[in-house]
């Protein structure tokens, strides 16, 4: 799916427009990295186990 | 260590040498790193003085010199995220430099400190401030 990156993530820069596998793209979008349409539903339990392997520091 | 600028950057936008480095053309990248594997020195001019990375070093997006349109004077840019650093010890120091695609010839730019964060396997999100001096003031 295509996304628009909200923050920088792994190669992916901030501002740019990525065309991303749907697995990538939709984990980019669940974790708030990118801004675009999800290629399906989500439960709860699969959005924490993304949630949860996500680690934030403020600087 | 405080966070601080790399004197010799500073040397380099006096001079107006460094350029725009919020254009796009220019790569500005952010390295995670750990005190115990770097000390920071003002007589650090290029990346080849830091460590190895310990994950891919991010592309910092959206640059701007304004602080959000706020505060001149002040870099910021979108978050950071890290994908899938690898487990081990605190992470607790960054830098960010001017690539050139050459170590050697890539200037660094600031460092900061003053955080931690022990990866589990997964992502690391660097959160710039929202405030003054955002990323980083001159």
């Amino acid at each position: 799916m295509k996304v628009t990156m909200i923050h920088s993530a792994g190669e992916y820069v901030a501002g740019g427009e990525y065309d991303l596998p749907d697995e990538l793209s939709d984990r980019f979008v669940i974790l708030g990295y990118a801004d675009g349409k999800l290629s399906r539903d989500y439960g709860p339990d699969e959005r924490m186990d993304m949630y949860d392997s996500q680690q934030k520091v403020s600087v | 260590m405080a966070s601080a600028h790399y004197n010799l950057a500073l040397q380099e936008f006096w001079k107006g040498t460094i350029g725009d480095v919020t254009a796009a053309g220019t790569t500005l990248k952010c390295r995670l790193m750990r005190t115990s594997a770097y000390t920071f020195a003002q007589t650090h001019q290029f990346a080849s003085s830091l460590p190895a990375a310990i994950v891919t070093d991010v592309t910092l997006g959206t640059k701007t010199a304004n602080g959000a349109g706020a505060d001149p004077g002040c870099f910021d840019a979108g978050d950071a995220a890290f994908l899938a650093v690898p487990s081990g010890a605190a992470i607790d120091c960054l830098a960010v430099f001017k690539d050139t695609g050459t170590p050697a010839t890539s200037n660094l730019l600031f460092y900061i400190d003053g955080f931690t964060v022990t990866p589990n396997g997964g992502d690391i999100t660097i959160q710039w401030q929202n405030t003054t001096p955002f990323i980083a003031k001159l």
